[in-house]
């Protein structure tokens, strides 16, 4: 971490620490808002009333402020990613900027509320929006994994590349028994990337398909895809334990 | 003849020995010396024993694959193409390890959404 760049390193983590105190102020207002929201609902009164529509409109504001203080680091993550494709951070900032300019419209909202009813149609423009930022945000989580698990593919089948490359140019050095296991393994290697890749096809299929789904659906969605997105590391990881085995016997000649 | 002689067989007097003497086959004192021996024979032994050897789970290696032994390096496994080939593997495993599928700083926060008040 130390050796990263200090700008880019500043950046997000800046914006973390950022969507930290912001998310430190939330529990602050959402427990203030509790308990303003139970007097009024009890005793219903004037003055209870008045407390409940003043703690109403900090909470509307300050879970809009949340939100997009989340979404900032979010666009900071992608920035800084150094596997996604230009074409992809394009389409993943839009998105995800799009849902801080919808919060910025929100919470400016939240400054005009004058009673409760208005809080409640404010809340629930949010409401009704939400899906859609809770999916761009998973959509945008994913997308970044499956931009480093790529890095890492790409150093993969260079690798295998460069080692069959290697073979096949000494191919005299070795015993003919050698060669023919090499060649095999190589072909072993070659299936588990192929496994990652219909993998890493699935996970891309399912991430489509996110905003569609009720939030549920979203949340659900998404644990799976993390669990594949884990087995596609896994497989990965067994193909650069095959590709050191590989490199270990290719330096002898039987 | 007067030299008649009592037929009856003589009773023997009993009343010198004490019943306590006939009855005490077993000394208490004996019970003691013996819990003392076994208990100096027992440590005694379990000091000569030797100390159990930890159990040691050996730890597997990333690539359990033995070093051929005996089996000369071709004078190829020096070059600079394997050298690099074999540096991007440890490279791509290094790699690999490092990276989070699950980084719980991305994950969303969970906000709440209905207010809770009525007409909502």
């Amino acid at each position: 971490m130390f050796f990263l760049p200090a700008t880019v390193w500043a950046s997000s983590t800046s914006a973390y620490q950022e969507y930290l105190q912001e998310f430190d102020k939330y529990r602050t207002i959402l427990n203030d808002f509790k308990v303003a929201r139970a007097e009024y609902l009890k005793f219903k009164t004037l003055a209870s009333e008045e407390k409940a529509l003043t703690a109403t409109k900090a909470f509307v504001s300050q879970r809009s402020y949340l939100l997009r203080s989340y979404l900032v680091f979010v666009a900071e993550r992608i920035k800084e990613n150094p596997s996604m494709s230009p074409s992809d951070k394009s389409l993943y900032s839009t998105m995800i900027n799009n849902e801080i300019q919808f919060l910025a419209g929100n919470a400016a909202l939240a400054g005009s509320i004058a009673k409760l009813s208005d809080a409640n149609g404010v809340s629930e423009q949010l409401t009704s929006h939400y899906t859609i930022l809770q999916s761009s945000a998973y959509q945008t989580i994913v997308a970044l994994k499956i931009a480093d698990l790529g890095k890492l593919d790409a150093s993969y089948y260079e690798i295998l590349t460069k080692s069959n490359d290697f073979i096949q140019n000494n191919k005299s050095a070795y015993a003919p028994e050698t060669l023919v296991r090499l060649e095999r393994w190589m072909l072993q290697i070659q299936n588990k990337r192929s496994i990652y890749q219909q993998k890493i096809e699935e996970i891309q299929k399912e991430n489509a398909t996110l905003k569609k789904a009720s939030l549920e659906e979203i949340t659900a969605s998404f644990t799976r895809i993390q669990k594949a997105l884990a087995d596609a590391k896994q497989y990965l990881g067994e193909g650069a334990s095959y590709l050191q085995e590989l490199t270990n016997a290719m330096q002898y000649k039987e | 003849m007067d030299t008649m002689t009592d037929p009856s067989p003589s009773i023997p007097d009993l009343t010198d020995e004490t019943p306590q003497k006939i009855r005490k086959g077993f000394d208490i004192r004996y019970l003691f010396v013996l819990m003392i021996l076994i208990g100096v024979v027992g440590g005694t032994y379990t000091l000569l024993q030797k100390p159990k050897e930890e159990v040691v789970v050996p730890t597997p290696t990333q690539i359990p694959t033995p070093t051929p032994v005996g089996k000369v390096k071709l004078p190829l496994a020096t070059s600079s193409a394997f050298l690099e080939i074999n540096a991007s593997v440890a490279s791509l495993s290094s790699s690999l390890s490092a990276l989070q599928i699950n980084d719980t700083t991305l994950v969303p926060p969970q906000v709440e959404l209905p207010l809770g008040f009525a007409n909502e």
